[in-house]
């Protein structure tokens, strides 16, 4: 059922053990902060010099949001792993963003789906009462998109403003402040404390404070990703340069299975940004982390992660 | 005629889309900027905090190659590539007690190993927070007597530093049979600290330190201390600098 999750976690938790491993080993791979481009900001304003050294870790960084969108969101990301463990990510369209249950939430995916399949069968015979069926079903989809949670997109004057005030704090104080309380560094943090941990036997405050700030960033905090990560800026902004290249969207649709017309939303419901794949425009897949869970959740089999192409299916996006 | 129906059904739900977005509107990104102003306001606070208390009169150990406390806390991304290059692990990240502007920044600890100048740390460092050129990388401290934790001070007979010393002249006894440090010839490498038998010769006591001969930074207060020193002296000034008018005297 939780498929797709256990993967996020999985891969989460292999590049954290990559990054004990390499310190095992003694190689100087470095942590998650080595390609953050909000760290070679930060230290270039508060040093006064750039750290050349890290650009070329940064570009590979941009570029791989460029090439397969901002996936390090969902499959790297410590705030995305924290989430995913201790249930922090309800999809909105199951546990509405405040994260209150909406009213007959689940029962909401189960018609949409079970419509959306039980009108399949009749929608390959015949067309006239197919038509009739989605006439319905979009009707009775209507009403439910009304009460449905809305749309968040990922924002990037907001995030923007962070990056700002940490820049400018970064500046005056002479220290990157922003690592401080960055969810990735805290991760990181309680990695190499437990690690120090081990060698002096002397437990410190950080084992503890480290990561109860990154529960409280990721639990309680739940507009981290989309309004406060400076990250999450540069993704975005590398997310529209993907639009405006015409970069091929990802997951990949395939226009004939999907079961739309017939009233089925469970990729929009089960997605954490709440985009309907099939009816998005580019502008808002540049928000899908490529998490997967529509392509795990969809009945139809419709949206496959591979870009690659088959003759036999469309490509609509 | 399905393609047409599919086409008819992707405007409607496109259009559906950007209404309920455009309605979204107000309340939504109040939130939103609302949470952006206050994680902007702690960041504000955390680098008010990190300057108001004491970041000046801070001294710690640090990797051979770094040039200075603000130097190095400016310079540094935290990426603990200096730790994992370590092959000793005497580079460990400082803990938050250390101070706000410096967490996660690489500091030495003698405890299990010493530092043998390999070079290696500083070849890891992508930002120059530790550097070739930088004096340190000969030098990373000095070591002091701790006389109330030595038991050649207290007794006679332990020579263990002194044979440990890998710095010809650096560290003699005197004609009392207790070492004496010649500071202008440390390099404070802790092969001595390392190697200090102390802890498990005495009986236990928590206030007195638990190596006899310890590696400080050059600018802390214990190394401003004239011979040897003690425990409280060290636990007081260990990473204390020495302050600014002081130092100019």
């Amino acid at each position: 059922m939780n498929k797709m999750r256990y993967a996020r976690v999985a891969c989460a938790l292999l590049v954290l053990a990559l990054i004990c491993a390499s310190t095992e080993l003694n190689m100087a791979s470095g942590t998650l902060c080595v390609p953050c481009p909000v760290g070679v900001l930060e230290i270039s304003l508060a040093s006064g010099s750039v750290p050349w050294a890290l650009l070329p870790g940064m570009a590979v960084l941009l570029l791989a949001v460029l090439a397969l969108g901002r996936a390090f969101c969902s499959w790297v990301c410590p705030t995305s792993l924290t989430r995913n463990l201790f249930g922090g990510r309800h999809p909105r369209g199951l546990t509405g963003r405040t994260g209150e249950e909406a009213a007959g939430d689940g029962g909401a995916v189960a018609a949409a789906t079970g419509s959306g399949t039980g009108a399949v069968a009749a929608a390959d015979d015949s067309t006239g009462a197919a038509a009739d069926g989605a006439a319905a079903s979009g009707g009775a989809d209507a009403s439910s998109a009304a009460e449905a949670p809305r749309r968040e997109r990922n924002n990037l004057a907001t995030q923007g403003i962070v990056l700002a005030v940490l820049l400018a704090v970064s500046f005056a104080v002479h220290f990157p402040v922003f690592c401080l309380i960055c969810p990735i560094g805290l991760a990181m943090g309680t990695v190499f404390a437990a690690s120090r941990t081990f060698m002096t036997w002397q437990p410190e405050l950080e084992l503890l404070a480290f990561p109860a700030m990154l529960l409280v960033e990721a639990l309680a905090l739940r507009r981290w990703c989309s309004a406060i990560c400076p990250l999450g800026f540069f993704f975005g902004l590398a997310a529209k340069a993907r639009t405006a290249l015409h970069l091929p969207a990802l997951p990949r649709l395939n226009a004939h299975a999907c079961r739309m017309t017939q009233g089925c939303r469970a990729c929009e419901h089960v997605c954490p940004e709440n985009i309907h794949l099939p009816a998005a425009a580019p502008a808002d897949r540049e928000d899908c982390t490529l998490c997967l869970d529509c392509a795990e959740h969809c009945p139809a089999h419709a949206l496959t992660p591979s870009p690659a192409r088959h003759s036999n299916q469309k490509d609509r996006t | 005629m399905s393609d047409k129906r599919y086409t008819d059904a992707e405007a409607s739900g496109s259009a559906r889309a950007t209404s309920s977005g455009n309605a979204a509107g107000m309340s939504l990104s109040r939130r939103r900027f609302v949470a952006a102003g206050a994680v902007s306001a702690i960041v504000a606070c955390l680098g008010a905090a990190g300057v108001a208390f004491g970041r000046e009169g801070r001294a710690q150990l640090r990797p051979p190659g770094g040039a200075g406390e603000l130097d190095l806390e400016a310079r540094c991304n935290r990426c603990q590539r200096c730790v994992q290059a370590c092959p000793r692990g005497v580079v460990q990240p400082l803990p938050m007690t250390a101070g706000l502007t410096s967490v996660s920044t690489p500091s030495l600890i003698f405890r299990n190993d010493y530092c043998d100048f390999c070079g290696k740390c500083w070849e890891a460092c992508p930002t120059g927070a530790l550097a070739a050129d930088a004096p340190s990388t000969s030098d990373i401290g000095v070591a002091k007597v701790v006389s109330d934790a030595c038991v050649a001070w207290m007794w006679s007979g332990c020579t263990a530093c002194e044979e440990a010393c890998p710095v010809e002249g650096a560290l003699a006894m005197d004609e009392h049979g207790r070492p004496v440090v010649d500071e202008a010839l440390c390099n404070g490498c802790g092969l001595c600290e390392t190697t200090c038998p102390s802890s498990s010769l005495r009986a236990y006591d928590p206030s007195v330190s638990e190596r006899a001969i310890c590696v400080v930074p050059r600018a802390s207060q214990v190394a401003a201390i004239p011979g040897a020193v003690t425990s409280a002296q060290l636990t007081e000034g260990r990473t204390r600098a020495v302050p600014k008018e002081a130092a100019h005297e």
